[in-house]
């Protein structure tokens, strides 16, 4: 019986090696990074990118949504930004003499949204931008509008610089699959980081490797991959474990944790040309699925323990 | 999905084969253990050979049983997590269920019955089995066994009511009246100082063949029996005996009497 299902898995899995060696061009290293983006934007969801200035964010999703032919829209959220901002907002028109309101579309209607330092917009501009998130629409006055598809934001928050700011509550975090952490590049990839753009070298320009319909296609197949019911009742293990756990979590993560492992777990497994979730898809995304659903107690905050160390304890207990 | 069902099917079949492999292996080493026990006590070799075809019976029902997907697992972590996810999907039949199947289908290739044999366990056990076998054949050869009076209550009883006895002699014979029976009378052991000289005269059964001569024809009436070829009732065995041996036999009935 010819393989042909798992000839064309093994196609995607091409087909993401070559996506991220054409992101290689322009940004250096955070494998990692990119690896969890394109789990969020396969699982349909959105993530929570927490980075400190400087580290290539912007290139990286707008280099992204270049490759995988998506509009992309930034937004850079200050104290000021109203809701209207962001939606759009019925400016008055002036049309063969007639006036008439019409519908000025605002960034949301993007597919892919860099909401830079989400932590500095107003709780209401944020609501804004979460209704969208979860809909896939914006109400304006009466009105709703439905977003283009596939549709994901990308929020940023700098852990520095808390001050004026207006940091997400849990219930809001929650909303976002992943919280993505980017760290400081290696040395070696300084060293090319400052090779590549001081030295006057013309912008190399990335491919277009894949087309709106195959990403809406692989996100179908990307809840097709298969779980083993063992798996399944170990990832609402690790779960119970958070909420049960008072010595190292004070208040543990939700059900939509578990839904939110299962389908990075997946995205994880189809990524790497794998048919099936496997164990090490639930370890690897365990991390960014948890750490921003989870309060440490006291007790471990002052050990100097973080949200991924007490994930690494539970993990091993599993 | 029906390619996915034959491959459980088959692959459970395989896994009841090498139990079947090593229950039979078992019950031959059973076998010989029991084997050896039955020669030590000088008892009948069936007592052996039924008693390891009831072992061999349990032990097969018993690796039945025991005979899950899990062993397989054990024996095949790269296939583990493959192996469950399809055991639960087995009804599936969407793009990516599809695209398993297919992958799984490929790695069982490589998973032949050798890795979910126990081929080092199989070594030893026939090692094992050569060694009993060696076991029960110099038993046997050297008429090797353990007399029954080990297990006779009497044997120890009288080593214990004899304080002069330093050793516990499991061969010591008795002779006592009940004992007439199997060793003949007891002074029939003392034959006395008497040299007897036994002669056997070959010449009795000596035949000369220069005597020989044609037949003559003869004719034979109804009803006679020609005296030549009649049967001729021969000398008893005791008058046929020589002198001496006459002289033996009147010497061993007179210690009868004694």
């Amino acid at each position: 019986m010819p393989a042909v299902h798992l000839q064309q898995v093994q196609q995607i899995k091409t087909m993401f090696a070559n996506l991220k060696k054409e992101i290689g061009k322009v940004i250096v290293g955070q494998d990692e990074v990119i690896d969890q983006i394109i789990v969020a934007i396969m699982c349909d969801a959105n993530a929570l990118l927490e980075s400190y200035p400087g580290l290539g964010k912007t290139l990286m999703v707008k280099t992204l949504s270049q490759i995988m032919d998506l509009k992309f829209a930034r937004i850079q959220s200050t104290p000021d930004l109203m809701p209207s901002d962001i939606t759009g907002t019925y400016i008055l028109e002036d049309k063969r003499g007639e006036k008439q309101f019409k519908f000025q579309q605002g960034p949301l209607f993007a597919n892919i949204i860099l909401a830079d330092e989400i932590n500095r917009a107003t709780p209401k501009t944020q609501s804004a931008l979460l209704e969208a998130m979860q809909e896939k629409q914006v109400t304006v006055g009466n009105n709703t509008f439905k977003l283009d598809l596939p549709f994901f934001v990308l929020a940023t928050q700098n852990p520095i610089d808390q001050e004026g700011t207006y940091p997400l509550p849990e219930a809001q975090t929650d909303r976002f699959l992943l919280k993505i952490l980017v760290e400081y590049p290696k040395d070696k990839e300084e060293v090319e980081i400052i090779d590549r753009y001081t030295t006057g070298a013309k912008d190399p320009g990335v491919k277009k490797l894949m087309a709106k319909d195959s990403l809406l296609n692989l996100q179908k197949y990307c809840r097709q991959v298969p779980i083993s019911d063992d798996l399944k009742k170990k990832v609402v293990t690790l779960v119970n474990k958070t909420r049960s756990n008072k010595d190292l979590i004070e208040y543990g993560a939700s059900p939509r944790a578990s839904l939110g492992i299962v389908m990075a777990a997946k995205a994880h497994a189809l990524l790497n040309g794998r048919t099936y979730v496997a164990m090490e898809d639930i370890k690897k995304m365990a991390y960014p699925v948890l750490r921003h659903r989870i309060i440490l107690s006291f007790k471990a905050e002052r050990e100097g323990r973080t949200a991924d160390d007490a994930i690494s304890t539970l993990l091993e207990k599993l | 999905m029906s390619e996915v069902k034959r491959l459980f099917k088959e692959l459970y079949i395989e896994v009841l084969k090498i139990s079947f492999l090593h229950a039979f292996a078992d019950s031959i080493i059973f076998f010989m253990i029991a084997l050896n026990a039955t020669t030590l006590l000088d008892l009948t070799y069936l007592i052996a050979l039924v008693a390891s075809l009831l072992f061999l019976l349990a032990d097969v029902l018993f690796r039945m049983k025991r005979t899950t997907l899990q062993e397989i697992e054990a024996k095949n972590p790269q296939i583990r997590d493959i192996l469950r996810t399809a055991r639960d999907h087995v009804e599936g039949s969407n793009f990516m269920v599809l695209a398993m199947f297919e992958e799984l289908i490929q790695k069982m290739k490589s998973v032949s019955a050798g890795s979910i044999l126990k081929q080092k366990d199989l070594f030893l056990k026939m090692v094992v089995v050569c060694a009993l076998s060696f076991s029960v054949v110099m038993l046997s050869a050297n008429n090797i066994h353990v007399p029954k009076s080990v297990f006779d209550p009497d044997t120890y009883y009288q080593w214990f009511s004899n304080p002069g006895n330093e050793r516990l002699d499991f061969y010591t014979i008795e002779f006592n009246e009940s004992d007439e029976m199997l060793y003949g009378d007891a002074d029939m052991a003392n034959l006395g100082n008497r040299t007897i000289e036994l002669h056997i005269n070959p010449s009795i059964n000596e035949m000369s063949f220069a005597q020989v001569k044609e037949p003559e024809e003869k004719e034979f009436e109804r009803g006679t029996f020609p005296s030549e070829i009649a049967a001729v009732a021969d000398a008893t065995s005791e008058e046929k005996l020589p002198k001496e041996s006459k002289i033996a036999i009147a010497y061993n009935l007179k210690l009868k009497e004694i």
